[in-house]
């Protein structure tokens, strides 16, 4: 069945359907295997090495991190507000960008409130959020999430973030999460 | 004192004000920082007019949730405003030279050093 889309947030890109370089399913029950959400961002960056060094060496250093790091935020958010079903990554490199997408299904209401938290990043300027939120945490105290991770990839790593809400089977909505680095491919002809 | 995990450890060395950080943090959530929140935010009471180090440059990755600590026990250190904050950081490790910066926005006064 074709999922029919709800909405689009942010930098979402349109192309995002084709398959990606890398494409990888994981099954259910990641929330017994947080740690794992880490090796995953380890593989993938080691995945994109060999292309990646084409680049340059600075971008190779900045590149990797944001595939560490991005990597490793998305999946734990998609194992933090799914439901426990299956999570697909893609990640390619593109002529002028690295792009990673996350997917995963999440409850109708989940996905509703994620969906208004990521409009907000959207909408927001990602510094003065990552700023009022960081100050936020420290007078309500200790909460189900930081809500870093996120604001954290645009502000700290450079990159682009857009979201894609679809309706699944039965009443579950599929979020698709996709980070878009900037690559200036020197390198390659 | 020190808290050890399977691929990370945090040290507190009383003496010298100073926590030191190695490994790899990815912890879930405040929940499984809890510990080490706990053993720094010791640190920072028993700083109080004077220095804290944390030395960071062996931790080669820290989640949002365990940057999100760093950053709360930074608030409390410009807040308790008696303690003289040095944060110890390598350019060598990705992350620090993307986020460690940010310190700086929490606590004007903190002493960052990246090397």
């Amino acid at each position: 069945m074709m999922a029919s889309e709800i909405a689009t947030v942010g930098d979402w890109q349109g192309e995002a359907d084709s398959q990606g370089q890398l494409h990888i399913a994981i099954h259910d029950g990641w929330a017994r295997r947080w740690s794992y959400a880490g090796r995953l961002a380890d593989y993938v960056a080691a995945y994109f090495r060999a292309d990646l060094e084409l680049v340059g060496a600075d971008q190779l250093a900045d590149a990797s991190a944001f595939l560490t790091y991005a990597v490793n935020e998305m999946v734990e958010n998609a194992v933090k507000f799914g439901r426990g079903e299956e999570i697909e990554l893609r990640a390619r490199l593109l002529r002028d960008h690295l792009q990673v997408i996350v997917i995963s299904r999440a409850e109708a209401e989940t996905a509703h409130r994620y969906q208004q938290v990521v409009q907000e990043l959207a909408d927001g300027d990602p510094l003065m959020l990552l700023m009022e939120r960081v100050e936020r945490n420290a007078v309500e105290g200790p909460s189900a999430g930081s809500g870093l991770g996120l604001l954290s990839i645009m502000t700290d790593y450079g990159a682009s973030l857009g979201w894609r809400f679809q309706h699944a089977q039965d009443t579950a909505v599929a979020i698709s999460t996709m980070a878009r680095l900037p690559i200036n491919q020197v390198g390659k002809g | 004192m020190e808290v050890v995990g399977g691929d990370y450890r945090v040290g507190v060395d009383s003496a010298s004000r100073t926590a030191v950080f190695s490994g790899t943090l990815r912890l879930n959530g405040t929940d499984e920082y809890a510990p080490i929140l706990q053993m720094l935010d010791d640190l920072l009471d028993t700083s109080q007019g004077s220095n804290c180090t944390w030395d960071l440059r062996e931790l080669q990755f820290l989640n949002s949730s365990g940057i999100n600590m760093l950053y709360q026990l930074v608030i409390k250190a410009r807040r308790l405003g008696n303690i003289n904050m040095h944060v110890v950081g390598s350019k060598d490790v990705a992350w620090q030279g993307k986020s460690l910066g940010n310190m700086s926005r929490f606590m004007p006064g903190l002493e960052l050093t990246v090397d």
